[in-house]
């Protein structure tokens, strides 16, 4: 009985209370509140710099060097017409792969580089320059 | 359901566009601010509160995923730093007796503060909720005005179900006899 009436008042009260709080409207921050926090958020923002993800991590970028360095030893260990004579060795058979399109194809872009004019070439060049020096300069603003 | 208006000044505070955090202080900051109240029961700590909550949600911006809605998770914040603030100097909140109300009791108080003009009972809950235990006053601004769900309690204030099932129950009969005081004394002025 007792808990019967219990749970009645507290269905009641719930409901009560609900519409009650239609009307409730949360305290004013003071003025000053934002404006403090965005303070304290700009302060914190300049004094820790951006930081940057290497593309290469400092492990990775010793053995990337090493395999480099063991790369050009054996070009110069190794004579090219070596190399060229291998390649000579083997025998494709031309009745099933036809390398002959392929060649030709090779000899082409081959030509069309060559007839390009040097502008383009200093062109790329100047403009990859001026990205590593950006991206250089943005890592030294930020030590 | 998160905001994805919310979601979207997130992103950009992430992406460096700080500027953009203090739309996110705009919309939160009446609604923290009455949080912090809630707890501290003094405005000028709930205002260091506050401000500390909203710095500290901006540095943990980075940790947030978007699994709770934001709202939930900033009013954690809130909890926490609220909490924090007033442990240490806290006065005895020796349990109060609850007289179980009747139906018919809870009808007449109902009438009473229907009659007052929408003003004065916005100030006599205001006053009410002022009365309340720390933990109490919290869990009812967030059920009653925020309607949060039980679930959504539980994870702002990291407390078990069981335990604000306990405290929503205490508050909401606390909240009743504040108000009944209360309304009484208006009553009173009028005579």
């Amino acid at each position: 009985m007792d808990q019967k009436k219990n749970r009645l008042n507290d269905e009641v009260n719930d409901q009560y209370l609900k519409d009650l709080f239609h009307d409730f409207e949360p305290e004013m921050a003071p003025e000053s509140l934002k404006q403090d926090t965005m303070n304290r958020v700009f302060k914190d923002w300049t004094e820790n710099a951006v930081a940057y993800k290497p593309l290469i991590n400092k492990q990775n970028r010793w053995w990337i060097i090493i395999g480099c360095a063991a790369l050009v030893a054996i070009s110069f260990l190794i004579d090219g017409t070596l190399i060229q004579g291998y390649i000579n060795q083997v025998e494709v058979d031309q009745s099933i792969i036809d390398l002959s399109g392929v060649k030709s194809g090779l000899n082409s872009v081959g030509t069309t580089i060559k007839e390009l004019p040097s502008i383009l070439y200093l062109t790329v060049i100047g403009g990859s320059a001026l990205l590593v020096l950006d991206r250089f300069f943005n890592r030294l603003a930020n030590i | 359901m998160n905001d994805a208006n919310d979601i979207k000044l997130i992103k950009q505070v992430k992406s460096g566009d700080v500027g953009v955090y203090a739309q996110i202080i705009n919309k939160y900051q009446h609604m923290a601010f009455t949080l912090a109240s809630s707890i501290v029961k003094n405005k000028q700590d709930a205002e260091e509160v506050t401000q500390d909550a909203f710095y500290k949600a901006y540095k943990a911006l980075g940790n947030y995923k978007g699994d709770a809605v934001f709202s939930t998770w900033l009013y954690r914040i809130i909890y926490n730093t609220a909490v924090s603030k007033i442990r240490g100097c806290k006065t005895d909140t020796s349990d109060l007796d609850h007289p179980e109300v009747d139906k018919q009791e809870l009808v007449n108080f109902g009438e009473n503060l229907n009659r007052l003009e929408q003003q004065e009972r916005k100030k006599i809950l205001k006053e009410a909720l002022s009365r309340l235990k720390e933990d109490d006053a919290f869990i009812i601004l967030l059920y009653y005005y925020q309607e949060k769900s039980i679930e959504e309690i539980e994870q702002v204030t990291g407390l078990s179900k069981s335990n604000v099932k306990i405290k929503l129950h205490r508050g909401r009969k606390q909240l009743q006899l504040e108000l009944k005081g209360l309304l009484r004394d208006e009553l009173t002025s009028f005579i």
